[in-house]
């Protein structure tokens, strides 16, 4: 049975990098500066969570010129739309199994979600 | 993490996806600009070299001019061409452009009726600001579905 339960990704299983994950696979990229608003973080946590996300090979940093003014734009990889797919998988299943199929079998589905889940490294 | 954690999660994820679908909202002036552009290729055939050649060349350097200013407003840019409910709208715009496109071109070269790109121009042109239309159209009611629908 744990074989077909989606894993959580331990990178992008924390909350801001979640919601990073969520704005750059909406968009084909965006910039710094966006994220940063978007998502309610200040540079330095934004960069943080994007060397994480970088170092994984989700994310791409690029800089281009824009308004006579060096901007960074980022821009999530293959990779890491997979991951964010994969990931959005976990959650749903772990949702899943607890609103449609309470019971004994559930419960065990639940503690196999529960162990697949990764150290959050924050 | 629990289930009401998991849903918790998706629910900041989908709120995300929401507030992307807000941004994305682009002025009536902005489909017109497209439909324009779409119609200016086409149109730009009815002129003899090396008119028609600077007329295209002018609509591609357009094109990256109109995907800075969007950057310029929200700060991002969504690609026609990205995976997704906007996919098939994109690829149904460039049949419907391309069909009228090369029936212009080909009734210029093969029945010598100079203006039929022009003609082709005018029937391109509600048909883009349509497509460019029903493609946000598409984008934002993906996005505010959330991500239960998502294409990787």
């Amino acid at each position: 049975m744990s074989a077909d339960i989606p894993k959580f990704d331990p990178v992008i299983h924390a909350p801001a990098r979640l919601q990073i994950a969520a704005l750059l696979c909406a968009v084909w990229d965006a910039e710094f500066a966006t994220v940063r608003d978007t998502v309610g973080v200040s540079d330095s946590v934004l960069s943080k969570h994007l060397k994480q996300m970088e170092d994984a090979g989700y994310v791409r940093l690029s800089k281009a010129s824009l308004d006579g003014r060096v901007r960074t734009r980022l821009s999530m990889t293959k990779v890491g739309r997979r991951a964010f797919a994969a990931h959005i998988k976990a959650l749903q299943a772990l949702v899943s199994i607890a609103e449609h199929a309470p019971g004994p079998a559930s419960l065990d589905a639940q503690s196999d979600l529960a162990a697949a889940e990764p150290e959050t490294v924050l | 993490m629990d289930s009401a954690e998991a849903l918790r999660a998706l629910e900041q994820t989908e709120a995300m996806r929401r507030e992307v679908a807000q941004r994305t909202e682009c002025p009536p002036r902005w489909h017109i600009a497209f439909g324009l552009l779409l119609a200016t290729i086409a149109a730009g055939q009815a002129t003899p070299l090396p008119y028609n050649v600077c007329i295209e060349v002018f609509c591609i350097i357009a094109v990256a001019v109109f995907a800075r200013a969007q950057r310029r407003r929200i700060g991002f840019f969504v690609n026609g061409w990205r995976q997704g409910r906007t996919l098939p709208v994109t690829f149904a715009l460039l049949a419907y452009f391309m069909l009228i496109y090369w029936a212009g071109l080909w009734l210029k070269f093969n029945t010598h009726i100079w203006w039929a790109p022009l003609a082709a121009a005018i029937l391109i042109f509600p048909g883009a600001v349509y497509g460019s239309y029903a493609r946000q159209r598409a984008f934002r009611a993906e996005m505010s579905e959330g991500p239960r629908t998502m294409a990787p």
